[in-house]
């Protein structure tokens, strides 16, 4: 700011009071109406007696007197002696005119000096309104300041008249009176407040044409002479106080003080001497001229400094000077800072206005002032609330039904799609189905038998679990019942309500045989065989090699990840579709891992009946390029597609953790094929160290044979899909249940534990020891992430902590009970073990390997290929060959039990070393490093 | 003879279907039929999961909306409806019988 003019705007300022004055000149002028009054008392007097009145009466003089009384003191503390008052009193009685001229002059003197101190006041609190600010300035903030009482006012009287207007009519205006006493009268007087000095200043710019406002402060003037009748004369003197000449309201201040000393020159005549008088003046007039003095001193320091230097050093040697009330033009920073503060001023009276309103802001005003009362309300019930700590949720205040829809609106919009909605949905509409069902057809017979009745219990419990419902307990079966209530008849009329029945939840299964597979999947292949990338073999296989070249297809994966469709279901199948159509070798994998499908498609049964998953992929994978092959490749994927989108399929997406073996293709050129062989699918070992995957379950019901098949196909997200088998593994999954009583499954092994006690007992422990951190059980850390459970409906079917899923997870290659069986239906369940009598033990797993089990350490596995030596003795028999991990069971409708050879468990050690170098038969040794440079 | 439990999608599929053969939808073809089942399905699950938060409690609605507010995860999601102590298989059965009911009385598949 430095070298600019930032000296005092006092040329502005002067002429601002000066107008200022000018208009308070007229309104003095109307000080004289007073006098006017008692001017008509006199000629009233004088008609009245035709002639002057040579004396007043008693009454007349006291009249006089105490109007006279009225006018005894000022502000300044100027006032009659106890001799004037006498000689006033005297001349009363001695000279009736002289007495009623003296008291004329007397009140208009006081009327004068009233006048003179409200014109003083009015030009101080002028200069305090303006603070800086021009007239124009402040008329806008003034007038921003009048719409919002105006509203307030408004929204005051709108909130009474709704108050009042249930109240019935006699009492209406008692009630209205009081509750104006509350806001709304201190309102409006602030409303007049604000109207009086808007008019103040608005009569700066008005010139001759303005308004009489009267100053507050020269009410408070008059009113305090009124106010002091009793008070005793007081001194006979007067104060000539030196003023600020650079203040706003210096003018205004020496026009009052010289009113002030004239005035009192003039009263002292005939009391004071005349010199005493021209004493005042004198000094009067010097005090002025120092003040002038003044002011050209500080307008020559200021022209002298302002060449230079930056605004504060302005205002120093303003002060310097001894100005101290010097003001500077605001900077830009506190112009601009004004301005956004008149600037939010004004838009907030604007919305607080709904008058003035545009529809819009008028409808944020509405939502505001919604909000607040609802915020409002809210505080009262939470206060409420917090008084009642014990209330229950019955007793609860209801929200508003507007607001309480609002709210559901609201999270609903936010929750949709989450997992915990969904599966919180899941499982309501599965308890339906279980009232539907279960409750249906049982109810009677259970609900007469009652809780006692542990086998009905268990059956309901065990078909819950079933249903993917959480396993109540013994007496939360019949609550359930009374909750529900749709035992017996109920049970017929929620079926009623819903309009169907047990019956009808059941069905849908799949039936190929009301399918024409080729018709269906050649609409499917349709246009394919046209695309550039495509090519037809002579078996009128085809595929497209797009996705094949695709490369985001990493190694010998099938295809590139569809992980990312994992919250998408309805995506994630149509992926999972497409690449199986376009993709043979994808098709013929996953296929052979669904027997049923094979045979519906005329696969050779010498083919379904191969044990050996692998073999049987290949398989299928040559019949598609031998003769026929297009068609079959057809039937295959309409069949795919059928059972794929079947309403009873289930489709789960989980995390995978462990070894598992999986499906991969080696490379060709669709130039190279063209028969059997040419495209080869092989299979390997890899960790899974939480990677999404795809687990889909279909299921058959073969009414001939009176069983329910299913078969589980588990599939690589990572890998478009690629099939997964199970590999040589004692990765277990565990369920665990946290504090919140939430379900997680961890990973680990499990160890079983022999201690002998001294008194020749002995205690087996199982020790489980968690894969991600490789400790014990329960020595997590806190905050350590543990594996994700499935995702939405998979956690439904995760059976609670317990002995039984430990040792289950022993089970050869298995991830655990009942959960993660890729291979069949059948829960995975603890094998039988056989003593060999020389110290071993062997047992078969689901695979339908065998393992033999020595000092509790698995030393090797056999199946129709052979047996695979486990060298180190390590659990992790990388390189083992798995027989047929395919195998098909059918469902019973009975759990598989829990047993262990003479009712111990298996003593099984677990090496924590990394996986062992594994022996095969032919001599071969792979290791790890091997298979992990596989694909 | 043992029976498949239904899924989730089966007794939706089966409500719906169900509910559409009770309005007699013969006036629309089955390309229509079959977007009107789509969209069926789609809606019922959504008047099913709204129905479950409005069978909550105003306070603990309150309580959920500060917590969708903070960002609430799944985790602590899973623990508040679990802890509701709402039976939300009540609020489902009334859900859909309210669905069926206005499907039923609607113009749906009127000329």
């Amino acid at each position: 700011m430095a070298g600019e003019s930032t000296g005092p705007n006092t040329g502005d300022i002067t002429a601002q009071i000066e107008q200022a004055r000018q208009a308070i000149q007229q309104f003095q002028e109307s000080g004289k109406m007073m006098l006017a009054g008692l001017e008509e008392w006199i000629k009233a007097v004088e008609s009245e007696s035709g002639k002057k009145p040579e004396t007043l009466s008693e009454e007349e003089i006291n009249r006089m007197l105490d109007e006279v009384s009225k006018i005894n003191v000022d502000r300044y503390g100027n006032g009659f002696s106890k001799e004037t008052w006498q000689r006033l009193q005297d001349l009363a009685e001695k000279d009736s005119e002289e007495f009623l001229k003296v008291c004329a002059e007397l009140l208009q003197g006081a009327q004068s000096s009233g006048v003179e101190a409200g014109y003083q006041h009015a030009q101080k609190e002028i200069a305090q309104l303006l603070d800086g600010k021009s007239a124009e300035e402040f008329l806008a903030e003034q007038q921003e300041v009048i719409d919002r009482l105006k509203a307030d006012a408004a929204m005051e009287e709108g909130s009474i008249v709704a108050q009042i207007q249930d109240l019935p009519q006699q009492d209406r205006g008692e009630a209205e009176k009081q509750l104006r006493t509350k806001n709304l009268d201190k309102i409006e007087a602030e409303l007049a407040e604000a109207q009086r000095k808007y008019n103040l200043i608005a009569n700066l710019q008005k010139g001759n044409n303005v308004e009489l406002v009267l100053p507050k402060a020269s009410d408070e003037v008059v009113g305090s002479a009124k106010n002091s009748e009793q008070e005793s004369p007081m001194a006979y003197n007067i104060e000539l106080p030196k003023l600020d000449p650079l203040s706003a309201s210096y003018n205004t201040e020496k026009q009052a003080r010289r009113s002030r000393a004239e005035k009192f020159v003039m009263d002292s005549k005939g009391i004071m001497s005349a010199n005493f008088g021209e004493e005042i003046l004198r000094r009067l007039n010097e005090l002025e001229e120092l003040e002038k003095q003044e002011v050209e001193k500080s307008r020559d320091d200021f022209e002298s400094s302002t060449s230079g230097g930056s605004d504060d050093d302005i205002r120093k040697t303003a002060e310097e000077a001894g100005k101290s009330s010097f003001r500077t033009r605001p900077t830009r920073t506190e112009e601009q800072a004004k301005r956004e503060y008149r600037e939010g001023l004004s838009k907030w009276a604007r919305e607080v206005t709904p008058g003035r309103l545009d529809p819009e802001v008028a409808k944020i005003y509405a939502e505001e002032q919604a909000k607040k009362e609802y915020d409002e309300n809210l505080a009262k019930w939470a206060e409420e609330e917090s008084k009642n700590p014990n209330k229950n949720r019955f007793g609860d205040p209801e929200l508003p039904p507007e607001e309480k829809e609002r709210l559901v609106g609201k999270i609903f919009g936010a929750l949709r799609g989450r997992k915990p909605l969904k599966r919180r949905a899941f499982k309501a509409t599965m308890g339906l189905a279980l009232a539907l069902t279960l409750f249906g057809a049982r109810a009677n017979t259970i609900v007469a038998q009652g809780d006692g009745d542990v086998t009905s219990v268990t059956s309901v419990s065990t078909t819950l679990e079933d249903f993917g419902a959480e396993a109540p307990g013994t007496g939360d079966i019949v609550k359930i019942f009374e909750d529900a209530g749709v035992a017996g008849d109920s049970a017929v009329e929620l079926a009623e309500s819903l309009g169907m029945s047990a019956e009808d939840l059941y069905g849908g299964e799949i039936d190929y045989s009301q399918h024409d597979l080729l018709a269906e999947g050649t609409a499917l292949y349709e246009g394919i065989a046209d695309r550039e990338s495509s090519f037809v073999t002579s078996s009128g296989m085809i595929m497209d090699m797009a996705k094949y070249n695709d490369k985001a297809r990493h190694g010998n994966h099938f295809a590139a990840s569809i992980v990312d469709l994992r919250d998408d279901k309805e995506a994630l199948i149509n992926a999972l579709m497409e690449n199986n159509i376009e993709l043979p070798y994808q098709l013929a994998a996953t296929t052979a891992a669904m027997p049923e499908l094979l045979r519906a498609c005329g696969v050779d049964e010498s083919i379904i009946t191969n044990e050996n998953v692998a073999e049987r992929a290949q398989a299928v994978m040559d019949a598609m390029l031998a003769d026929g092959g297009g068609d079959l490749q057809k039937k295959l994927a309409a069949a795919l597609n059928i059972a794929i989108r079947n309403e009873n399929t289930d489709i789960k997406v989980y995390q995978e953790y462990g070894l598992e073996r999986t499906f991969y293709v080696k490379p060709f050129e669709a130039q190279n094929v063209d028969k059997s062989g040419d495209i080869q699918l092989a299979t390997d070992v890899k960790q899974r160290d939480g990677d999404w995957q795809i687990q889909i379950t279909v299921v058959y019901k073969d009414e001939a044979q009176d069983k329910i098949t299913r078969e589980v196909v588990d599939l690589s997200g990572l890998c478009g899909g690629q099939v997964n088998l199970y590999a040589e593994s004692y990765v277990v999954r565990k369920v665990i249940t946290d504090e919140a009583g939430k379900e997680h499954e961890d990973v680990g092994v499990v160890t079983f534990v022999t201690t002998e006690h001294n008194d020749g007992t002995t205690e087996q422990e199982v020790i489980y020891t968690d894969l991600n951190t490789g400790k014990p059980d329960g020595e997590q850390p806190e905050g350590e992430k543990t594996p994700e459970e499935g995702e939405g409906e998979d956690q439904e079917t995760i059976k609670a902590k317990n002995a039984a899923n430990l040792v289950a997870g022993m089970d050869h290659g298995l991830h655990g009970e009942g959960v993660n069986n890729p291979a069949n239906s059948t829960a995975n369940v603890v094998p039988e073990l056989k003593d060999n009598g020389d110290g071993t033990f062997t047992y078969v797993s689901n695979d339908g390997t065998t393992a033999t089990v020595k000092d509790g350490q698995v030393v090797s596995v056999a199946d129709g290929a052979g047996t695979v030596e486990v060298a180190s003795g390590n659990t992790d028999a990388v390189g083992t060959v798995t027989g047929n991990p395919l195998e098909v069971k059918t469902e019973e409708g009975k759990s598989a039990e829990v047993k262990t050879e003479e009712g111990k468990p298996a003593e099984v050690k677990i090496d924590e070393s990394k996986p062992a170098e594994v022996k095969v038969e032919e001599g071969k040794t792979y290791t790890q490093a091997d298979y992990d440079s596989a694909l | 003879m043992p029976e498949i439990k239904p899924t989730q999608t089966r007794i939706i599929n089966t409500f719906v279907d169900k509910m559409m053969a009770d309005k007699g939808l013969d006036a629309m073809s089955a390309e229509e039929q079959a977007e009107l089942k789509k969209n069926l399905r789609v809606k019922v699950e959504e008047q099913i999961e709204q129905a479950m938060l409005r069978a909550l409690s105003d306070a603990q609605l309150l309580e959920l909306e500060k917590l969708v507010d903070d960002g609430v995860s799944d985790e602590e999601l899973d623990r508040f409806f679990a802890d509701s102590g709402v039976d939300f298989t009540k609020a489902a059965e009334q859900a859909m019988i309210e669905f069926r009911k206005a499907f039923l009385a609607s113009a749906a598949g009127e000329m």
